[in-house]
């Protein structure tokens, strides 16, 4: 019953589709081409162009591509990136033609500062929500933690946006969990995008051109997750000159290079990151951290190539590994490894193809030394992707998405390789396979100069296979059937109809009123049993056992600008019902458990909230104040008898606000202040006494709040007179300025002096830690 | 040995960080005192003795109340029943033999209520042989040895043991390291005691314990409450009891096998 509901929702929308139809045919003509940086080549993506005369205009997608259907006539277009200086172009339409324009970097430090890459009244204009667009460069002056750059900090301190525990790179969005996340750098799927066990993301600042973040709305092109999508794009590599830029901190040093292939034609960009924290361990006097190595590196590359106007090749890839080991007794090696091949093609003025192969790879390596018996445990995932994502620019009206992929993944929950040592068995847990694809279509529709629209629809599928072993349960967890499935066998198939639809009503240039209901659905689950993200959480796929999760969220907005632009406002509500979400009955064991899916139980949560969001676009001073006021709860039968109960990241109130002052054209001030609810957590309530043990009593799930968390963070980068072709720039931050002792964990133990006497402990991290970094480029 | 989380999170945080700790005072609610029964059997004694007493607040100081008045019931699956007397406030204990095994039901009725839980004693495993070595250098103390204990794993049963290590002066450290053989089913097994030292011409007594399935659960999930160290884990939760009825501790039952090494380099 279920696809006949859905052939005929495919046959209305083609319906639909096709009444447009009759705008084609009429004397118009188009005009497209590529938005591109002057001094460098690289692509400018979301760059507006504007028709003047006819008060209309469009952006450039994320390959800096734009295409224009307009009457016949002269015009002229304003092509504007933020960062670069406007450029107005007489264009006369009388045929279709291609127009690749190069825009100017703005030459005074002062425009540098313009937060967020946007056509000024973008947040008013356009039919999409809930979404934050950042590159590096505005962001660079946001004091960080030991002034190592990272992307994912600084989207922690947006609206709707909470940060996971002090220091990491784990983020909630709207009340979902850190897995409910999409993160895709080049298209490629990162599924740990953590390195020192989360307190620095895998995102090397230099190497990344451009960061969007759908908090949930996002348009039919996307999904996969339930929460969020984080489209990260690589920089192109200069296709102008070589180019060298670097920096060195006290975490981390950088280095970049790029260079054309044949200038104007092609282009490749390499940039290299590695910490030394472990250089300093081995000076230590304590014999535990003398033997310690702990260290990351990472590596991005990318390389494009213009094989003529209409078609042009990208291959892109990122390398990353963390070590962790401490001599002879450990070693913990984890890391991502991405590809992404792509092939743009434009097949006239209106139609633009993106095709991609994409791989990722995720894994991580456990050796443990028991009494010289050396075991290796590996987990992991792997996936290939074949994704075509057409664009079809119908006119100024009108732009149609459409497009499919299909994944194929491999799971390795889990082995252990005991070499050939007596003490341990070899183990392998089988990889589980299975496909995920995707179809959908995407409509972008101007009705009218007072009602725009983005709708359409997305149909996902998910089919695990076998070769796989299948168990079911009973409620005591023990096994009642064992299905044995060979390979290539179906186990099952989900398939789930997601509608996305966002209304803008633009009451005045400076107003509008949006509204927005999405649906995601995602079929891959991370199992996480710590409150720091361990790179051994492990992903499993659905199966029979473990349903997709779903999630529907309705959201409303009202945005407003003022002064030109110079200020935007917002308020959006938002109410997210979440369904088949999962957790582990208490005591579960998740490590190498082939049993793992009866240790989980199902349940559902809901989200919902508002967010104030004011930001200073323009000006000496700029900057922006979030504030979200929000709750998310879960409820499951097997937890507290299915009361409702607050998720650990629920947290009432969250409040960033970040300030940015140019002084003079050396000194650039910076300053952040973020304030939120504390984290709900179970504490215990009881004790009791068992052998000689003090055992708490725990009541109920998540019943307790952390402190409320605050903290202040100063910035200045100073950036003396360029030399030549030598830029260089000296970043100093002090994080936590006023000390204050924001608790990382509380943990609970019986009084040393005093074994009945009990205390609640603190753990503070970060107080007032300075730090120095010189960024440089020639 | 300790768990790898354990010194994975407890390391980078004292390395990497300026990390401090301090006691602070905490709200917690008041709760209904509720019904504890602290018991095992063992294969080697010819008594039992259980502990009844009540849960208290967290920060409560002192002693845990007794339950007095109790009707404390044993029975096995072949017959026997026994009821345990009161000899002194929160002790009740009577004469008893335990059988590899043989399932075993205590029946606990107090104020009320009753409290059942059921254990299967089981199948004895016996240390092999112990050994010593000196400590590694990258442990965060040196210089004395650590103490091995060697098993031979019987082959196709799953089986739970915990290790228990007195120090020279008959003491022992609230340690809770309890293992099972899920990867070492059939083999013979080292294990090391790294959580302390020992020094030339000490006597160190290791006691191997083979625990019921559900007394290794709950002592699992016991020791996993203090694991994650200064971390805390994300979801604590009670240990897993095979007591019905809501009371809190566990009806255990496990069998012994000691040996004694002197260290004598």
């Amino acid at each position: 019953m279920k696809p006949k509901i859905e052939n005929r929702i495919l046959i209305s929308l083609s319906m639909v589709l096709l009444s447009f139809s009759s705008v084609f045919a009429d004397d118009k003509e188009t005009v497209s081409g590529y938005v591109i940086s002057a001094e460098t080549g690289e692509k400018l993506i979301g760059s507006t162009i504007y028709v003047e005369e006819l008060k209309t205009g469009t952006v450039t997608n994320s390959y800096g591509f734009y295409s224009l259907t307009l009457p016949k006539g002269n015009y002229t277009f304003r092509y504007s990136y933020i960062g670069y200086d406007n450029a107005s172009v007489p264009t006369e339409v009388l045929s279709s033609s291609r127009k690749n324009i190069e825009l100017q970097p703005v030459s005074t430090q002062v425009e540098e500062v313009v937060i967020f890459s946007e056509g000024a009244d973008k947040n008013i204009r356009k039919a999409e929500m809930g979404v934050t667009k950042l590159s590096p460069k505005e962001t660079k002056v946001i004091p960080v933690i030991l002034g190592e750059q990272d992307i994912l900090k600084t989207i922690q301190l947006l609206p709707g946006v909470n940060s996971g525990t002090e220091g990491t790179t784990g983020f909630y969005v709207r009340g979902g969990g850190v897995d409910q996340n999409l993160i895709i750098l080049d298209e490629a799927p990162v599924y740990s995008a953590s390195h020192l066990m989360g307190f620095f993301s895998v995102f090397n600042s230099d190497a990344i051109k451009d960061v969007e973040l759908y908090k949930g709305n996002a348009p039919a092109n996307y999904g996969g997750r339930l929460s969020s999508i984080l489209d990260i794009q690589m920089n192109d590599g200069n296709s102008k000159k070589f180019a060298t830029s670097g920096g060195i901190g006290l975490l981390a040093s950088r280095l970049t290079i790029e260079s054309p292939i044949v200038k104007d034609k092609g282009s490749f960009i390499i940039s290299g990151r590695r910490s030394y924290a472990d250089l300093f361990l081995a000076f230590s006097k304590d014999n535990t951290q003398a033997n310690t190595d702990l260290y990351f590196y990472d590596l991005n590359a990318k390389a494009n190539y213009k094989i003529n106007d209409n078609n042009r090749m990208y291959l892109s890839g990122y390398f990353g590994r963390d070590v962790f080991s401490l001599k002879d007794l450990f070693s913990l090696k984890w890391g991502n490894k991405t590809g992404t091949l792509r092939w743009n093609h434009i097949f006239n003025n209106r139609l633009f193809l993106n095709s991609s192969l994409i791989y990722s790879d995720y894994n991580y390596g456990f050796g443990y030394n028991f009494s010289d018996n050396m075991i290796y445990i590996k987990s992991g995932i792997r996936d290939i992707n074949w994704k075509e994502d057409f664009q079809y620019y119908i006119n100024a009206d009108n732009t149609l998405k459409f497009g499919f992929n299909a994944i194929h993944h491999t799971y390795r929950p889990g082995e252990i390789d005991a070499e050939d040592n007596d003490l341990f068995n070899s183990i392998f847990m089988g990889r589980k396979q299975a496909y995920e694809g995707a179809a959908y279509i995407s409509h972008e529709l101007s009705i009218s100069d007072h009602l725009k629209a983005t709708y359409g629809l997305r149909y996902s599928g998910f089919m695990p296979v076998g070769p796989d072993t299948l168990y079911t349960y009973n409620e005591d967890d023990e096994i009642t059937n064992t299905e044995i499935f060979s390979r290539g066998d179906i186990i099952k198939k989900y398939g789930t109809l997601e509608p996305r639809i966002t209304l803008n009503f633009i009451l005045d240039p400076k107003s509008s009123v949006k509204l927005s209901y999405a649906r995601n659905a995602q079929y891959i689950h991370l199992l996480s049993n710590s409150s720091a993200s361990l790179p051994t959480d492990v992903w499993i796929p659905s199966s029979k056992n473990v349903k997709p999760q779903i999630a529907d969220q309705l959201a409303a907005g009202f945005f407003r600008n003022f002064k030109n632009n110079m200020f935007e406002t917002s308020v959006e509500v938002y109410y997210k019902k979440l369904q088949h979400q999962i957790d582990y009955q208490n005591g579960a064991e998740i490590l190498l458990n082939k049993n793992v899916e009866s240790q989980l139980v199902f349940g559902k949560g809901r989200a919902y909230g508002v967010e104030l969001f004011v930001k200073k676009r323009t000006g000496k001073l700029t900057g922006w104040l979030g504030y979200t006021l929000s709750r998310t709860e879960k409820s499951f039968d097997a937890i507290d008898n299915g009361d409702w109960y607050p998720a650990k990241q629920d947290r009432t109130h969250d409040i960033s606000i970040v300030g940015m002052y140019q002084l003079n054209k050396k000194w650039n001030l910076s300053a952040n202040w973020v304030f939120n609810t504390g984290n709900a957590v179970t504490f215990p309530s009881g004790k009791y006494q068992v052998d000689e043990f003090t055992v708490p009593v725990y009541t109920k799930r998540n019943g307790y709040r952390m402190p409320n968390y605050h903290r202040l963070d100063i910035g200045a980068t100073y950036t003396p007179k360029k030399k030549k072709r030598f830029e260089s720039s000296w970043n100093f931050s002090i994080y936590n300025v006023y000390g204050r002792r924001n608790a990382f964990s509380i943990t609970f133990r019986e009084n040393e002096n005093n074994p009945t006497q009990t205390e609640a402990v603190r753990l503070s991290l970060f107080q007032m830690i300075p730090s120095v970094t010189y960024n440089f480029k020639f | 040995m300790k768990t790898v989380k354990t010194i994975i999170l407890t390391s980078i945080v004292a390395f990497l960080f300026s990390a401090c700790q301090d006691v602070i005072d905490i709200d917690l609610d008041s709760i209904e005192p509720k019904i504890v029964v602290d018991g095992a059997l063992t294969d080697i004694s010819d008594s039992v003795q259980i502990k009844i007493t009540k849960s208290t607040d967290y920060f409560k100081p002192g002693n845990y109340p007794a339950v007095s008045g109790a009707t404390v019931t044993l029975s096995d699956d072949i017959g026997n029943t026994r009821q345990l007397a009161e000899i002194k406030p929160v002790i009740y204990a009577g004469d008893w033999r335990s059988i590899e095994g043989t399932e075993y039901t205590l029946e606990v009725e107090a104020e009320g209520e009753s409290y059942v839980g059921t254990v299967k004693m089981p199948y004895k495993v016996s240390i092999d042989s112990l050994s010593f070595e000196p400590t590694p250098e990258y442990m965060e103390f040196t210089g004395g040895y650590l103490v091995n204990c060697h098993l031979h794993d019987p082959a196709g049963v799953e089986n739970f043991y915990r290790l228990k290590v007195s120090k020279p002066n008959g003491s022992t450290e609230k340690i809770m390291y309890v293992f099972d053989d899920a990867f070492v089913d059939g083999n013979e097994i080292s294990t090391q005691w790294d959580n302390e030292q020992f020094f030339e011409n000490d006597t160190v007594v290791v006691e191997l314990q083979t625990l019921a399935e559900s007394t290794y659960d709950y002592y699992r999930t016991l020791s996993s409450l203090f694991e994650d160290g200064m971390i805390g884990t994300a979801n604590p939760s009670n240990p897993v009891t095979n007591l019905s009825n809501g009371a809190l501790g566990y009806f255990g039952a496990y069998t012994v096998s000691r040996d004694t090494i002197v260290i004598l380099p």
